[in-house]
């Protein structure tokens, strides 16, 4: 019997840390949209006119963003957020993860007005375009959604409502992070580092 | 004792106006502007956001009804707001900053935009964007342009 009790003791002592053990790193964050740990592929047009195939891309992280150039608050700031991020990453890691910025404004936005916008935030970063349909697609793909909003006593004319969200993609093509405008720059700095630390052993 | 009486009575009767005068008319006098920025932009952009922190001193609430700039074409208050992981952004019809409060204009909140702007701006350039008060007072904010 008294036996009995110590392995209970030793078998509890061993499961209860564990119970209530998490690894913080890989927390999905509370709003994930339910697209994580699936690889996916997209086709658009980039900034200098190129096809642009996501699958391309294996080997890098890429950070995703649905915006457009017109948005005055919150792309802008997500940009200046990567522009901090890309800083503290240093020169070593800047080819390695790529700003994909998929406009939602294809009206608007053309390639020329694109690529302007991104390289004035000092980011490694591409804009994409495409019709309405294939920038939709994608959209959709990524369960982000945006609306446009047509407001005639507005000087803008419309503004839109969309996904906040930058989807952080790992080098396998797989969504494993989304961050949120109140995430900082230092702990997006943080997640990168450690998806990419934790390839070594694979590539080694 | 009657002159006394008049006296004391002149006397109140001149404090009681300037309590209760005194901040009718001009509350752009109670209220203090800090930390008003301009989100630089690239030179193809013609808009941005203005943002600051409005602090009234006031025991009366301040109301900013419109906003204008020489620099722009038209100017307007938004507010962004968020919801299940979606930015939405409206016009705003004013701004409320509550008697001896501050409201801040920040990313993500309230923001002045700028639309349609006349020329490009650059960092470290000053923007002056007039407030307007429900009470027909207006003040001039100068606003530094910056990234964040």
């Amino acid at each position: 019997m008294a036996n009995k009790i110590i392995i209970l003791i030793l078998f509890l002592g061993f499961c209860i840390p564990w119970a209530g053990c998490e690894s913080q790193e890989n927390k999905p964050a509370e709003t994930d949209l339910g697209v994580l740990n699936s690889q996916r592929d997209f086709t658009l047009h980039d900034q200098d006119g190129n096809i642009f195939h996501l699958k391309d891309h294996r080997g890098q992280i890429v950070l995703l963003f649905f915006g457009y150039t017109s948005c005055p608050d919150v792309c802008p700031t997500a940009l200046s957020k990567l522009a901090r991020v890309y800083t503290l990453l240093g020169p070593a890691m800047r080819q390695k993860v790529l700003t994909v910025f998929v406009t939602i404004d294809p009206e608007r936005d053309t390639a020329a007005k694109l690529k302007d916008y991104l390289q004035y935030f000092s980011i490694n970063a591409i804009g994409l375009t495409g019709s309405k349909q294939e920038i939709d697609a994608v959209v959709d793909s990524y369960k982000a959604v945006y609306e446009k909003v047509v407001t005639n006593s507005s000087a803008l004319g419309y503004m839109f409502d969309h996904t906040d969200s930058l989807y952080l993609i790992d080098t396998q093509g797989k969504t494993s992070r989304l961050f949120h405008p109140d995430d900082k720059a230092l702990d997006i700095v943080q997640i990168i580092k450690d998806q990419e630390h934790s390839l070594w052993p694979k590539l080694n | 004792m009657k002159i006394k009486n008049l006296l004391c009575s002149i006397v109140a009767l001149t404090v009681a106006f300037f309590l209760t005068y005194a901040h009718a008319g001009d509350l752009s006098k109670d209220i203090f502007i800090s930390n008003a920025w301009v989100q630089a932009m690239p030179p193809s952009q013609t808009n941005t956001a203005v943002y600051m922190v409005i602090t009234n001193n006031s025991p009366k609430e301040a109301v900013i009804v419109s906003a204008s700039s020489d620099i722009a074409g038209a100017t307007e208050i938004h507010q962004m707001s968020e919801m299940n992981g979606m930015m939405n952004m409206a016009m705003a019809a004013d701004l409320h900053i509550p008697a001896q409060g501050k409201l801040t204009l920040q990313p993500g909140g309230f923001h002045i935009m700028l639309i349609d702007l006349k020329k490009p701006i650059n960092k470290g350039d000053t923007v002056p964007v007039t407030l307007h008060f429900q009470d027909g007072s207006s003040m001039i904010v100068k606003a530094n342009v910056r990234g964040q």
